[in-house]
C-alpha cells in the first residue's frame, strides 16, 4: 500500500509529546502575563460606571472565569492531545478554506491589541521621560512614537526565537505584575481606607440593579473569550489537558481580572479609570515612574505573545506564506502591519479599537461554541485526522463543500446573530429585557453549538460519503512519488 | 535574499499516530464545573448578598 506524504512547514508540525516541555507553573506565568495588559484596567474602569466595589469584583471575577471555562472547554483538549495552534484546530468544524476565518480572528485579536498595547506603552515611555526631565512636552510625542516603533521591532526579535522567549520571560513578568498590584491596592486602601472604598457608589450606573451585574459579567465573559486566539499557541506547550487546566482557569481566568479589580477601585475613589493619573495624585512622581513601568512590562509582554500566536497562526495556515518562507521571515510579514498602524493610524486604532474588539469579540464566542459541540457531541475527540488539518486541497477530508463546512458557517453566523439582537455590543446597551438573566454570550454560544449539531447531523449523509470517497482516493492514488522530500 | 524556507515532506500516518496528550478525566471535569460554574455562581450570590 503506497503511502502519503504532505508537505509542511516544519515549524507548523503539531508539538511532539517528548517537546511540550512546559510545567504547570511556566505556563501558568505566561498565561497570566498575557492576560495582565492595559486592558486590565481599560475593563476595571469600565466596571466603576456600573458597579461598586463588592458587587464589581464579584461579577468581574465571576465573569473571567464563567469565559475562560468555556475558552479551555474549547480549546485545551484538542491543543494538548495533539500540540496544535488555535488556528488549525478550526478546520473541522469551519473547513480547510473556512479555517481562513479562524486565522482571521486569531490575527485581527493580536493586530488590534497589540497596536493598542504598543500606542500604551509609547505613550507611558514618552509620559515618564517627560516626568524625569529628560524630553521637553514638545518631544513627547515623538519619542511615545519612537518607543512603539522601537518596541515593536524588539518584539519581532524576540518572535524569531520562539516559545523559548515566552518561557523565559513569562516567569519573572508575572511575578512582579501581581506584586506590583498589590502594592496599588495597598496604596489604594491606606490612602481610603476600606470603609471609603466598600461604600463609594458607581459612577454612571444603569437603571436597575440586576442589569448593571449583568453588563459587568457580560463585559468579562466576552472580554476572555478574547484570549480564545491564544490559548493553542501556549497550551500546546503543555503535555497533557490536565496541566493546561488551572493555569489556564488561573492565569486567564482570575488573573486578569484581579488587576481590574485594582483598578474599579482606584476608577472609583478618584473618579479617573487610568491609573497613571490616579496614582500620582495619590503616591506622587515616584509612584507614576513604577505604575508606567508596569504597565509597560505588562504590555510588551502581552504583545509578544499576540505577536508569537499571530505568527504562529499565519505560518501554519497560510500554505503561501508558510511554505515559501522561514519563520524569521513570516514574523515580519506577520507583524509588518502592526508596524504600518503603529507609524501611520496609531490614533484611529487607538479611539475605534473598542468597536473593532466589539465586533470581534461577537464572533469568538459562537466559534467557541461550534468547537465544544464538535469534540464532545460529535465526539471529534475520537476520529480527528491531523494530517488531513494540513492538506490544502479537496483530497482534506475537512474541505466539505469548496473548502467550507456549512453547518460551521451558519452556527456562527446565526451565534453572532443571537448575541446582535440581545445587546448592542458598542454601547452595552440590551435590545432585550431576558439579557439580564441570561447575558447576551451564553446564549449566543449555545445556539452555535446546537444549530451546529443540528445542522452537522443533517449535512451529514451529503458530506460523509464525499469524505470518504476522498480519503479513500488519497489512499489509492497518491504516493511518495507525487511528495518528493523537500530539503529543510 | 531570503532566508530558506523549512518546507519537509511528511508521511500522514506519521501525523496520525503521532502519540497524544492525555485528556482531561473525570475529574478533571469536575475541577472545570467547580471553578468555572461552581465558584462563578458563589461569588456572583455573595456579591449581590
Amino acid at each position: 500500500m503506497s503511502k502519503q506524504f504532505i508537505k509542511i512547514s516544519q515549524s507548523s508540525l503539531p508539538v511532539p509529546l517528548y517537546k511540550r516541555n512546559w510545567n504547570g507553573f511556566i505556563l501558568g506565568a505566561v498565561l497570566t502575563t498575557t492576560g495582565i495588559a492595559t486592558w486590565s484596567f481599560v475593563v476595571g474602569g469600565t466596571a466603576g460606571i456600573y458597579l461598586d466595589a463588592k458587587m464589581g469584583a464579584a461579577a468581574m471575577l465571576a465573569g473571567g472565569l464563567i469565559g475562560q471555562m468555556l475558552t479551555t472547554l474549547a480549546t485545551v483538549p484538542v491543543s494538548t492531545k495533539h500540540g496544535l495552534e488555535t488556528a488549525i484546530t478550526t478546520v473541522p468544524q469551519l473547513g480547510i478554506r473556512g479555517s481562513y476565518f479562524g486565522l482571521l480572528i486569531v490575527y485581527c485579536t493580536a493586530l488590534g491589541w497589540n497596536s493598542v498595547l504598543l500606542i500604551f506603552f509609547g505613550r507611558s515611555v514618552g509620559s515618564a521621560l517627560a516626568v524625569l526631565g529628560l524630553v521637553t512636552p514638545e518631544q513627547r510625542d515623538t519619542s511615545a512614537w519612537a518607543a512603539s516603533a522601537i518596541a515593536l521591532i524588539l518584539i519581532a526579535l524576540l518572535v524569531t526565537r520562539g516559545a523559548k522567549s515566552l518561557s523565559k520571560i513569562g516567569p519573572v513578568v508575572a511575578v512582579s505584575i501581581i506584586l506590583l498590584s498589590i502594592w496599588m491596592m495597598w496604596v489604594l486602601v491606606n490612602e481610603f481606607g476600606i470603609d471609603a472604598i466598600l461604600t463609594a457608589q458607581p459612577l454612571e450606573p444603569a437603571a436597575g440593579r440586576l442589569l448593571n451585574y449583568t453588563i459587568v459579567t457580560e463585559m468579562l465573559i466576552a472580554g476572555t473569550f478574547g484570549w480564545w486566539g491564544y490559548m493553542g499557541g501556549l497550551t500546546m506547550m503543555a503535555s497533557s489537558a490536565r496541566r493546561a487546566l488551572m493555569p489556564s482557569m488561573l492565569g486567564l481566568g482570575a488573573a486578569w481580572t484581579l488587576v481590574a479589580i485594582v483598578s474599579l477601585v482606584g476608577t472609583l475613589m478618584t473618579g479617573e479609570s487610568d491609573p497613571t493619573v490616579w496614582i500620582g495624585e495619590i503616591a506622587g512622581p515616584i509612584g507614576t515612574i513604577i505604575v508606567l513601568a508596569f504597565i509597560s512590562i505588562a504590555n510588551l509582554s502581552s504583545a509578544l505573545i499576540g505577536g508569537y500566536v499571530a505568527t504562529l497562526g499565519v505560518k501554519t495556515i497560510v500554505p503561501s506564506i508558510g511554505h515559501r518562507f522561514s519563520w524569521p521571515v513570516v514574523t515580519a510579514i506577520t507583524l509588518a502591519p502592526m508596524l504600518i498602524m503603529l507609524l501611520f493610524f496609531a490614533n484611529f486604532m487607538y479611539d475605534n479599537v473598542g468597536i473593532f474588539m466589539a465586533f470581534l469579540g461577537l464572533m469568538i464566542g459562537p466559534v467557541i461554541g461550534i468547537q465544544i459541540a464538535d469534540w464532545y457531541a460529535l465526539k471529534r475527540r475520537h476520529t480527528l485526522q491531523v494530517s488531513h488539518l494540513f492538506i490544502n486541497s479537496s483530497e482534506s477530508r475537512y474541505w466539505y463543500w469548496k473548502g467550507f463546512n456549512p453547518a460551521g458557517i451558519a452556527a456562527v453566523a446565526l451565534g453572532s446573530l443571537t448575541y446582535l439582537l440581545i445587546l448592542d455590543p458598542l454601547t452595552l446597551v440590551p435590545h432585550v429585557s431576558f439579557f439580564q438573566y441570561t447575558t447576551a454570550t451564553l446564549p449566543s454560544v449555545l445556539i452555535s453549538a446546537v444549530s451546529y449539531y443540528a445542522l452537522s447531523r443533517v449535512f451529514h449523509k451529503h458530506l460523509e460519503p464525499k469524505l470518504d470517497q476522498s480519503s479513500q482516493s488519497i489512499k489509492e492514488e497518491k504516493g511518495a512519488d507525487q511528495y518528493e522530500p523537500h530539503k529543510s | 535574499m531570503l532566508p530558506e524556507n523549512d518546507l519537509i515532506s511528511v508521511e500522514a500516518s506519521v501525523l496520525d499516530n503521532a502519540q497524544c496528550g492525555l485528556e482531561f478525566q473525570g475529574v478533571d471535569y469536575w475541577i472545570l464545573a467547580g471553578t468555572g460554574v461552581l465558584l462563578p455562581m458563589a461569588i456572583l450570590i455573595l456579591g449581590w448578598l
